[in-house]
């Protein structure tokens, strides 16, 4: 998770990848490469592109104004991606929307009037079948397919054994399949 | 793509066209980092320094104008039946300027380090208002805070300078010190002896800071003042604070204030205010949010303590019939036809699509703002002189929205007045 504010503050031998409290240059240098895999990742754990934009805002402060102490350079993405995951679900804890929806419940408006409208059914139904998934699952995906990380990469940023990170990913795509027939299905019977 | 997904079941996609398919649905870029920055109404310039540093100074100007504050009175007040006179003599100064230096401390010494080395110039008027110029090797600024009112801060380095929001309580009111210090009892620690300081000579003493205000028991627990022996005006003081030894010298009393306390920016200086959260609008879009929901259930507003947006949302779609709509043209795979169009432009679902941003914003407000309320549950639009909702500004001030849908802005003990109505 995020470093704790009071801790105090140290840099990483890889200047590129350190900044000291409120140094802008410094921590946007660092950020930068890593902000759009960020993003993606909150957006679909969050599943609402406002929420991820107040959880982004939050992060980019937060770690602007006491960065704590930094992982050395080799872990920062990870570290980046596992903060974000973290803060997400945390997120959506607070707002007591961690349990995903059911699949016949998703609330087409979360896609957004407009975005809807203008995407193909597959694309519909993909996101309906996302927001039915957990959050962490949600997750996983956004890792996998989004950022294209390995299995061992992602079992670094969730801070898991390789090996469940693989069970888990079959079978989170294995559900994802599954929800996507049965919007398919659905949709072709009406 | 697409053909193979409609042919083949969901079950055997190979792995490579469901990260196609999921691919497809990436998300919009949020924000950039850099913007969010410039946006969170924060000094950018500022960043730059060392926040340590930075800290330091602004640690220091206060303390500074509190020692002043309290040696002040300690300096007219040995005999302790001076202290009432001490306390009037304090309330006659108009004005102060001087200058304060500040040097790392190093074994117990201050030592010249150019790169640590702050130098700054304090100018007080007794209204309240301050004016603190400070530069170094990383930082030439100025700040001009005229009292209860907005200032300025100007970065000289950028040649830019930005507005700052009226400063509540950072300044510590000098001439109320003086009052409660007068019925207080202090006392030389040590005679520092006497002294020349730019050839004139002075007197120094070390006092407990305890012995003047128990509240003051910071500054390393002692200030050193050196007093000139002829003038009876204080000519240096001096205390230890946070590693750095910090001076103010070169006093000057009761000068006219003229423009100290201007406002104007340089010539040709780039505004780099930061444009803040748009306060009226987010005010507009949540009354136009509550003031819809309640056209269509008897004036009530959503009886709520914490007002989901989108269950809040759907709530008036069922209300206003604009429910229909959404599960019309928010079928799976409709495109943007000329009938969803035609739907999507009906007053039900304008009425809709606006007040969902007014919900939005009070979801966003209830979750995040460090002090914000919504009373739904008691409060109607019949309520005209009832607070509905409320929250906190960055100016510590808050934003009150009434049960008729009227707002101001209020300072937190007119808060506590309106909720008691």
């Amino acid at each position: 998770m995020v470093a704790d504010q009071d801790q105090p503050l140290e840099h990483t031998k890889d200047s590129n990848l350190a900044w000291t409290a409120r140094d802008t240059v410094s921590f946007l240098a660092a950020i930068r490469p890593w902000q759009a895999s960020v993003c993606r990742i909150l957006s679909r754990v969050l599943g609402d592109r406002h929420d991820a934009e107040d959880v982004w805002q939050s992060l980019v402060l937060r770690w602007w104004q006491s960065p704590g102490n930094l992982p050395a350079p080799d872990k920062f993405p990870a570290w980046l991606r596992r903060c974000a995951v973290n803060e997400a679900i945390r997120v959506l804890r607070r707002q007591k929307k961690l349990n995903h929806h059911g699949i016949d419940n998703v609330p087409a408006r979360q896609v957004g009037p407009w975005e809807a409208l203008t995407t193909d059914e597959l694309r519909t139904d993909m996101r309906r079948a996302m927001l039915s998934l957990d959050p962490e699952d949600r997750a996983l995906l956004a890792l996998r397919f989004d950022e294209g990380l390995t299995i061992r990469e992602i079992a670094e940023v969730l801070e898991r054994p390789p090996a469940t990170v693989y069970v888990q990913l079959e079978r989170v795509v294995d559900r994802l399949r599954k929800l996507l027939g049965i919007h398919f299905s659905e949709q072709r019977k009406s | 793509m697409n053909e193979r997904i409609q042919t083949n079941s969901f079950d055997t996609l190979p792995e490579e066209d469901l990260m196609g398919l999921f691919q497809s649905t990436a998300p919009q870029p949020l924000r950039d980092a850099e913007e969010i920055l410039q946006s969170a109404d924060i000094q950018l310039h500022l960043a730059r320094v060392p926040r340590r540093v930075f800290l330091r100074w602004g640690v220091s100007i206060v303390t500074a104008l509190a020692v002043i504050a309290m040696v002040g009175v300690w300096l007219n007040t040995p005999p302790k039946q001076l202290w009432a006179q001490a306390a009037d003599k304090a309330q006659q100064v108009s004005s102060l300027r001087c200058r304060y230096t500040a040097l790392p401390l190093v074994n117990g010494k201050a030592v010249e380090d150019a790169n640590m080395r702050l130098d700054g110039t304090i100018q007080w008027a007794k209204s309240g208002s301050l004016r603190q110029a400070v530069k170094n090797s990383n930082l030439d600024s100025l700040s001009v805070q005229p009292a209860n009112e907005p200032g300025i801060s100007i970065d000289h380095r950028t040649k830019s300078y930005r507005r700052t929001a009226a400063m509540k309580g950072a300044v510590p009111p000098l001439i109320s010190i003086f009052e409660r210090l007068a019925s207080s009892r202090s006392e030389a620690k040590q005679d520092l002896g006497e002294s020349e300081i730019e050839g004139r000579k002075v007197h120094g003493f070390e006092v407990e800071t305890s012995t003047i205000d128990a509240d003051f028991s910071g500054l390393g627990g002692v200030v050193r003042v050196w007093v000139d022996q002829e003038t009876k005006r204080i000519a240096r003081m001096q205390w230890n604070q946070m590693n750095m030894v910090h001076t103010v010298d070169h006093f000057v009393w009761n000068e006219p204030t003229g423009d100290w306390f201007s406002l104007k920016p340089p010539e040709g200086y780039a505004n780099q205010t930061p444009v803040p959260a748009n306060l009226e609008e987010t005010t507009q879009h949540i009354i136009t949010g509550l003031k819809a929901f309640a056209k269509y259930s008897n004036g009530d507003y959503p009886k709520v303590k914490f007002l989901y947006g989108d269950v809040t949302a759907a709530k008036l779609a069922e209300l206003n019939g604009a429910d229909k709509i959404i599960k019309t043209i928010f079928q799976p795979g409709r495109l943007l036809d000329d009938d969803a169009r035609r739907l999507a432009d009906k007053p039900e679902y304008q009425e809709y699509i606006k007040a969902v941003e007014g919900f939005a914003r009070i979801n966003g407000l209830e979750r995040d703002n460090p002090d914000c309320a919504y009373y739904g549950i008691k409060v109607s639009s019949k309520d005209t002189d009832k607070v509905l909702f409320r929250w906190q500004l960055e100016t510590g001030e808050y934003q009150v929205i009434f049960g008729d849908l009227s707002h101001r802005i209020a300072t937190k003990e007119q808060l506590k007045t309106l909720e008691t109505k």
